[in-house]
């Protein structure tokens, strides 16, 4: 975690894959498309929807902090905020 | 009910006669001066007008009352310069009377801006001078991103702040990460820790949106984020910011810059990342439109291929067959009937007219008419034939012409195919109908494949659930 930067690029984003789907979705409901291409979209849009579940389901909580050599170097290190005395609340480490 | 003390009562001295305008107010400014030789009052300076000749003069109020006060040039000399209407000033001085107008008044002998009032002046100006600059510009102000995936939080690591933030980004979107960078919120050095904490956030890369701020506080807390170095750092952020200084009704120098502004550090959590049930009903029900949309895809294509199905030739393709010999067979039986008919009648009427002739003509003329009459019966049969063959032709032309449009080729041409399994000889049209192992025959528009099945698969979402 403290070697990779957050947020990889490369792979389409929640946002781009919801944006897809939205437009598989409009396709389909149009009528306006032949057997093999529905099938196509229809099996896309279904894993599209698979991933963007994967993402909601997601929780690696990965909290970093943020540190800065004296050269300006930055990186970062795992980070788990203090409970005050008696906090209720649960951190889940 | 009685009166125990009646106002009325209590003895006021008569005035021994009327006195002039003059001689009451002097009287009254004497009252004042006496009673008020040293005030010392908080108020916020309005009106504020400092005349040509150097004088001073403003209105001291609170939200009850006002007074006027005074400053006469040579106090007014020493008077603060940030000292304007609506700032908080400690002013004192001795109370007084301005016999002209019969006004009570303060004349100020000093005045001192409160903490606040300083404060307050500097907060003004930098924020006018911000401004014209275009650091409040909204055409600058990015919008958030809708899904985050790494959240920047520049902020205390010990107060109560970071904690709500972190829970609150976890509580609606569990994935997001995020990356804290520490700085002293409050006191000398929080401002620099402040625009520094920005700066490495917006270097680092890979974040989405940063949030700034800290949790609620007095004015003189807060004011780090007031500041011109924390300002300039939002301005220059490459990651949109969101300031989230915490206090509900007064704006900070950051609240203005910022792309968005939250009263709370924990506003400003649910402000950049969208709450994942939401999310997960929107996806339900884009699922749903996805499933109703491959079912109205597949039902139009499986009407249009009922049709194809619903045709005689799929249904009993011997019969159409032999429905189109019975039709030829009958076609034929009907102009062979026709013909003999129309020659039988014809016939008859010749042999009716030989017969009559007979009776007038010479035997041998009779032979010769005869003889002509035999021919002419002869070409009126065949040209009646000839002409109830062409039209029975035509009609026949028509009906293959028709037969054609139906015909199930024209769809497969469209790449569709037929698809019937062996076992059952049936067109196939559920993956369930047949078995891994089953022999299959598809009709192409050209041709036929054999194949057989290795495996099914049944609708993948369907199956999910």
């Amino acid at each position: 975690m403290a070697k990779k930067s957050p947020g990889e690029q490369g792979e389409p984003s929640f946002e781009q894959r919801l944006a897809r789907l939205e437009q598989i979705v409009a396709k389909l409901e149009s009528g306006d498309v032949g057997l093999d291409e529905s099938l196509r979209l229809y099996t896309e849009g279904a894993g599209l929807i698979k991933d963007c579940r994967k993402v909601l389901a997601e929780a690696e909580k990965r909290i970093a902090r943020l540190t800065e050599d004296a050269a300006g170097k930055l990186s970062t290190e795992p980070f788990e905020p203090k409970e005050e005395a008696g906090g209720a609340e649960e951190a889940g480490a | 009910m009685s009166t125990l003390f009646d106002p009325a009562s209590i003895p006021v001295p008569e005035p021994e006669g009327p006195e002039t305008v003059g001689e009451l107010t002097l009287r009254i400014q004497g009252v004042l001066e006496d009673e008020f030789p040293n005030v010392w009052v908080v108020g916020e300076i309005s009106n504020f007008n400092r005349h040509t000749s150097g004088h001073v003069f403003f209105t001291l109020k609170d939200e009850r009352a006002a007074i006027r006060c005074v400053l006469w040039k040579s106090a007014a000399a020493r008077l603060p310069r940030d000292v304007a209407d609506g700032v908080e000033v400690e002013v004192r001085g001795h109370l007084s009377l301005f016999a002209r107008q019969g006004n009570y008044q303060i004349y100020v002998s000093s005045i001192r801006l409160r903490g606040a009032g300083a404060l307050e002046v500097a907060f003004r100006k930098l924020k006018e001078r911000l401004e014209r600059e275009g650091l409040f510009d909204p055409a600058r102000k990015r919008p958030l991103p809708r899904f985050p995936r790494c959240v920047g939080v520049v902020t205390s690591p010990a107060g109560a702040a970071v904690r709500d933030v972190i829970r609150i980004l976890r509580e609606r979107w569990p994935a997001i990460q995020v990356v804290l960078a520490p700085a002293r919120v409050q006191g000398e050095g929080a401002a620099a820790d402040i625009a520094r904490g920005i700066e490495a956030l917006s270097r680092l890369g890979g974040i989405d949106v940063m949030i700034v701020g800290r949790g609620g506080g007095s004015l003189e807390d807060l004011w780090p984020f007031n500041e011109e170095v924390v300002a300039r750092a939002i301005y220059a952020s490459a990651v949109p910011v969101v300031s989230a200084v915490g206090h509900e009704t007064d704006f900070s120098i950051s609240d203005f810059v910022a792309d968005a502004r939250a009263a709370t550090p924990s506003a400003a959590a649910a402000m950049v990342v969208p709450e994942r049930r939401e999310v997960e009903a929107a996806l339900g029900n884009l699922q749903a439109r996805l499933a109703r949309g491959m079912k109205h895809v597949a039902d139009l294509l499986r009407d249009e291929l009922a049709l194809v199905e619903a045709n005689r030739f799929f249904r009993y393709p011997q019969q159409v067959v032999l429905d189109r010999v019975q039709a030829l067979e009958d076609l034929q039986r009907r102009l062979a009937g026709a013909v003999r008919d129309g020659w039988s009648a014809r016939r008859l009427r010749l042999e009716r007219g030989a017969g009559a002739l007979a009776k007038f003509a010479p035997h041998a003329r009779w032979q010769k008419c005869a003889g002509a009459l035999r021919m002419a019966a002869f070409r009126l049969h065949a040209a009646g034939r000839a002409l109830l063959v062409h039209r029975y032709a035509a009609r026949l032309d028509g009906l293959g012409g028709r037969l054609e449009a139906l015909s199930p080729d024209r769809v497969l041409a469209r790449g569709y195919s037929r698809t019937v399994l062996e076992r059952t000889g049936r067109t196939l049209v559920r993956a369930a109908d047949a078995a891994a192992g089953d022999l299959l025959r598809t009709h192409l528009a050209q041709g036929t494949l054999r194949s057989r099945v290795t495996e099914g698969e049944g609708d993948p979402l369907e199956r999910r659930t």
